[in-house]
């Protein structure tokens, strides 16, 4: 297996990055089909997403843009965390798993240590969505006549799928970073602007995102000043305990009501895997909203949730499995959060 | 007497690791010529085709494009296979593309980047037949069977059909029968090392192949095949190879597209194939339907076997006869059976073909009784131990199909896991979620019949000693991994009285290695090993006659002393050192050369298909696994197993270990993970190493290896097979387990939790319909 040649830009601060993005990019053609080969450029975090595809020669640009030696990506500021951190630091940062317990604990679930070593924040949180008939060789997507996201114009997985890709949203931390309230920081040949990670992600599986702006990128993850006071748990469904991207993952937030813990005043619910972005589920929410969190209450809110989810057939298990499973894991996320409980 | 220190049962670091560690040892990968050439294969689009027209010209243009080689050119439809039974592969389609991914053409270039660049460029026409991709399909009548050697127009590439004594008897005065229909999915060997070869045209003409395979002298038939040249102007060479379980065992399309492509160009030619390709490739365990019915007495004494597989051969023949009789007949033992019948039907299928793959043609079998025998024993409120003890077989008896049966160490296997496991406590005892089950073994130690009818010895060792005390050991075993280079040392320098370290072994090399039949059927140890004590003593006598030249004593009376010294038998003041012995030896003599043969003994019946599962000896097994079932997810845990193998003798302790825990690694994938997935067409769905879902380390239970030791009167120092029956029995072990957790029997492998689940959800429905009805 070889990465196809690609030119490598190592930009050393934030401005060398968006005029290096600037120059190999043309002017956007307002589709958002993925641009021909021949054009434009992609970030490089980790490269543990994007370097597999290139492998397989999906969406391979010409222009690599590493972020590694950008300064501005790789340190903490105030109340945020750098887009350039590994995975690695997350888990293992003192201060994280004491002020966001869930994250770093999340963190240790995505792939293998030895991928959490050079994956980062930035990375997982842009990872490409993922189907069956797309992360295939190109020799197998050549004999299989597939798919929409790469080459071909037709999908295998809906018979008449439209111009609608249903690749799966795959990242682990979207929804735990959803469930703290996190708050997007990019930047761009226009300066920063901000953007709830709730918001980010919209469309299918080629669009992926709300509004994506040419030559940008993300600087950091804002961690809102109240994330500490909600109790954040994720539950993943995968079959081995390491390197399978999640089939399904649940996160929740919950926040008590004040002197009286155990009374939900606040919920987040945010699900990966069920669709090609990250999903919020106000549903769920309305259902928890002022209620007592019991096993009862959990039950429910699991149910719906199962009803809620759409998983397609384009992952290892089958979506009835997966579907079900997000009773499961809906329930097991909540009951986690309760007072009572140690986590 | 002799105070020879032996090495026997000790823990020895394999003689080749500190190599393999530290990044010496020399892969396929590693190596490469002057000129060469990277290959890069182009792979069938479609299931099954007729390959019409292969065009080069737009992979030509690509810089650095040499040659590309196509259906049709010399040598690309001559016929091979390991089996001279089905020789059934050609290097290229001739002029059929049997599966999806199938290699249909080939290309040369200056870099690996050129080849994959030009191979993407290469455009083949095909056209295209309707695929055949279920086995039941593959039964039917066909206008295009996918070999003209199929059976009857149909795609039925073998069948086999037993029986003995009077099975329908046996079943009409059974007390009780447990039956059912089995379904296992294929699974692939998931070896480290990619597949690879290098053919380099030597300049006297003669043909070199470096290759990754477990069977340098099948291989090199099949190049003599191929390309038409006499055995002797070729050369195989096999490096370090980074593990295989059967699937390096054939001789492979790729090889010899390496050497022609050798050939046409006159550089040397290299191959090494992505992960994806390996998949491709194949050669793993079939996709097997299996029925079976057992019927025991009331006191739980067996009475009569009756099964039947329907195996899914994909696009060629392999192994694929053997395994069709392995399904039945290794089913024999480790319990006597009275009365059994079992017919075995495999088809061939427009997908990657089957072949051998670790405990081959035994594991899917064994799950299908193993669980059922867990049945009888639940029927007849008997103990699963004692159900199985009670119906082993004795040793030195014969089984109604002529398998001579020796030693035995079942019984203290059966033992030790029942003791170890705590299972008195713990059987039907364990809190709901939790349980705990036994699954058994039994396993051929080398295929008594060699492949092809001859009289040569399956295995012949040579040694040499010189002046540097050195002693140099030829051999073309081949180690894969497993350790064999160090078992032959092991043997050679116990033989001699020797220390190891002297040893070095050279089993790599067809124009300097005798003939060795390679790494297949778990015959290495029991029959290079004893070829290797044979060479090493046949030396060692000629030693003893030194010996007796310095001593004026009788050569006969030297036996093997300390340090590295002959002692006389009945005066230990009496010691000549190896250093004085050879010294001696080599006056006027030159270099001492000897040489050692292993050929099994005649063994069994004469009826039809009465080679199939002979050996000099078997192996036993009995594990235990304890598990723990999320109901709620089907998800199933392996906290612990404890797996007692019978190996004879364990001749490195450490080695054996390392079997065994490898075995139930292994086995434990086959359980609760690992499947191949076609889509409708037979395209492999999940051919990589995310897909294809092997058990990593946190997945990974703590094992406890127990050695169970029967000292084999004919294995090497009592020695038999330890590499492959070790992988059967924990599949088993883990279904009885979830069957003692939550209740429910699992006749699907892999049992993956939407499997569990939704047998749970089954068994739910039945309960709350049982408890509506009443
Ligand atoms: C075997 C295996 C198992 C895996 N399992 C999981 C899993 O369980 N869960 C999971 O979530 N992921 C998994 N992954 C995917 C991946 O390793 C992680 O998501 C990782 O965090 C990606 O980070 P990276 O820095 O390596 O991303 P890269 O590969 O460098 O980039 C991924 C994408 O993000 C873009 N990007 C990177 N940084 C920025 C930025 N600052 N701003 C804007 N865009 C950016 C890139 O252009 C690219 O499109 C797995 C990968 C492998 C190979």
């Amino acid at each position: 297996m070889q990465v196809p040649d690609f030119i490598l830009r190592q930009p050393a601060t934030l401005q060398e990055a968006i005029t290096a993005a600037q120059e190999a990019s043309r002017p956007p053609d307002g589709s958002h089909a993925p641009s021909a080969p021949e054009q434009g450029y992609d970030w490089l975090g980790g490269g543990t997403d994007l370097l597999c595809n290139y492998k397989w020669r999906i969406n391979q640009r010409p222009v690599v843009i590493a972020l590694r030696g950008v300064a501005e990506l790789q340190s903490d500021v105030a109340g945020s965390l750098a887009a350039g951190r590994t995975l690695w630091q997350l888990e293992n940062d003192a201060e994280i798993q004491r002020r966001y317990p869930a994250l770093a604990s999340t963190a240790a679930l995505v792939a293998s240590p030895l991928i959490r070593r050079s994956a980062t924040l930035g990375g997982n949180l842009h990872l490409d969505t993922r189907c069956w008939h797309f992360n295939q060789t190109a020799e197998w997507r050549a004999a299989h006549r597939s798919c929409l996201k790469a080459e071909a114009d037709q999908c295998r997985v809906l018979p008449d799928p439209g111009d609608v890709c249903v690749a799966a949203y795959c990242g682990d931390l979207a929804p735990v970073l959803i469930a703290y309230g996190a708050v997007a920081r990019l930047h761009g040949p226009d300066g920063e602007r901000r953007v709830p990670l709730a918001e980010y992600f919209a469309g299918d599986g080629i669009r992926r995102f709300a509004e994506r702006r040419r030559a940008e990128l993300m600087v950091a993850v804002e961690m809102p000043a109240d994330a500490e006071d909600w109790r954040v748990n994720y539950r993943k469904l995968r079959l081995r305990q390491t390197f399978d991207f999640p089939e399904g993952g649940v996160a929740v937030g919950l926040q008590w009501e004040s002197g009286n813990p155990g009374v939900i005043a606040a919920a987040r619910i945010a699900t990966t895997a069920y669709a090609s972005v990250p999903l919020l589920h106000p549903e769920v929410v309305e259902l928890l909203q002022g209620q007592l969190l019991d096993q009862d209450l959990a039950d429910r809110a699991g149910a719906l949730l199962e009803s809620l989810v759409q998983p397609m057939k384009n992952t290892s298990m089958s979506p009835s499995y997966r579907r079900k499973m997000a009773r499961v894991l809906c329930r097991r996320a909540l009951l986690d959060c309760s007072p009572h409980s140690s986590s | 007497m002799s105070d020879y220190r032996s090495t026997v049962g000790q823990r020895l670091p394999l003689i080749d690791s500190m190599e393999k560690v530290s990044g010496q040892g020399t892969y396929i990968e590693d190596m490469s010529f002057p000129d060469m050439l990277y290959a890069r294969m182009v792979r069938s689009s479609e299931s099954h085709a007729v390959v019409e027209q292969v065009d080069f010209a737009a992979a030509a243009e690509i810089e650095g494009y040499v040659a590309g080689l196509a259906p049709g050119e010399a040598g690309t439809g001559i016929h091979f296979g390991v089996l001279p039974i089905s020789e059934d592969e050609t290097p290229l389609p001739a002029p059929k593309a049997l599966h999806s991914g199938c290699i249909v053409a080939a290309v040369a270039a200056e870099s690996e980047r050129a080849a994959r660049e030009a191979a993407l460029r290469v455009e083949v026409r095909y056209s295209v037949l309707d695929p055949v991709v279920r086995p039941r399909d593959a039964l039917r009548e066909t206008d295009h069977p996918l070999h003209p050697t199929t059976v009857a127009g149909t795609n039925l590439h073998k069948a086999v059909d037993q029986e003995f004594g009077d099975v329908d008897g046996a079943f009409a005065e059974a007390a009780t029968v447990a039956s059912g229909e089995f379904r296992f999915d294929g699974i692939n060997h998931g070896f480290t090392e990619p597949i690879g070869c290098i053919a380099v045209p030597e300049a006297n003409g003669r043909m070199s192949l470096y290759s990754a395979t477990q069977v340098p002298h099948y291989l090199h038939r099949a190049l003599a095949k191929v390309l038409e040249m006499p055995m002797h102007r070729i050369r195989v060479f096999k490096p370090l190879v980074g593990g295989g379980f059967g699937g390096k065992s054939d001789p492979f399309p790729h090889e010899m597209v390496a050497a022609l492509l050798a050939r046409k160009t006159g550089r040397p030619v290299k191959i090494i194939f992505d992960r994806d390709e390996v998949f491709l490739n194949h050669h793993g365990r079939h996709p097997t339907e299996y029925r079976i019915r057992v019927a025991a007495d009331g006191d739980g004494r067996l009475l009569g076997l009756d099964s039947h597989s329907r195996i899914d051969g994909g696009a060629w023949g392999s192994f694929g006869v053997v395994t069709t009789y392995y399904n039945g007949v290794l089913s024999q033992g480790p319990y006597r059976i009275p009365a059994f019948r079992y017919s075995g039907r495999r088809v061939y299928t427009n997908k990657p073909a089957s072949g051998a793959m670790r405990g081959h043609g035994a594991v899917n079998a064994r799950f299908a009784l193993e669980t059922c025998l867990d049945e009888v024993a639940e029927q007849l409120r008997l103990d699963p131990f004692d159900l199985r003890a009670q119906n082993a077989l004795p040793p030195n008896t014969t089984t109604l199909n002529h398998l001579r049966i020796t030693s035995t160490g079942f019984l203290e296997c059966l033992q030790q896991v029942r003791e170890r496991s705590g299972w008195e406590r713990k059987f039907r005892q364990l809190p709901h979620g939790r349980g705990i089950g036994l699954g058994c073994g039994f396993y051929i130690s080398g295929s008594a019949l060699p492949i092809h009818r001859t009289r040569t010895p399956q295995s012949t060792v040579h040694v040499k000693i010189d002046v540097d005390g050195g002693v140099t050991i030829h051999s073309m075993a081949a180690d894969i991994g497993q350790g064999s280079d160090t078992m032959l040392a092991q043997c050679v320098a116990e033989a001699m009285g020797v220390s190891m370290d002297r040893c070095r072994v050279f089993a790599r090399d067809t124009d300097t290695a005798p003939l060795d039949l390679g790494s297949y059927s778990s015959r290495v140890t029991f029959m290079a090993g004893n070829a290797a004590l044979r060479a090493g003593e046949a030396i060692r006598r000629k030693l003893h006659k030194a010996c007796a030249r310095l001593t004026g004593l009788r050569a006969d009376d030297f036996l093997r002393g300390a340090n590295e010294t002959y002692v006389h038998r009945d005066d230990d003041s009496v010691r000549v050192p190896y250093a004085d012995a050879l010294r001696e030896a080599l006056a006027d003599n030159g270099a001492l050369i000897a040489k050692g043969i292993y050929r099994a003994p005649k063994l069994g019946g004469s009826f039809k298909g009465s080679g199939a599962g002979l050996s000099p000896s078997y192996s036993y097994q009995a594990f235990v696994a304890e598990v723990e079932v999320d109901e709620e997810t089907g998800q199933v845990r392996v906290d612990k197993v404890w797996a007692a193998h019978d190996c004879g003798k364990a001749l490195n302790r450490l080695a054996v270990e390392g079997q065994i825990e490898g075995s139930v690694h292994m086995g434990l994938g086959q359980a609760l993970s690992e499947q191949l997935v076609f889509l409708n067409n037979g395209q492999l769905q999940n051919g990589s190493l995310l897909d294809y879902k092997i058990p990593a380390p946190p997945d990974t239970p703590e094992i406890e290896a127990i050695v169970v030791e029967s000292n084999d009167p004919e294995g090497p120092l009592g020695a038999k097979e330890c590499g492959e029956g070790a992988l059967a029995p924990i599949i088993p072990a883990v279904a009885n387990a979830i069957h003692d957790a939550v209740g429910v029997r699992m006749h699907e492998v892999p049992m993956t939790p939407e499997r569990v689940f939704k047998a749970l959800e089954k068994k739910r429905r039945a309960e709350e319909k049982l408890r509506a009805g009443s």
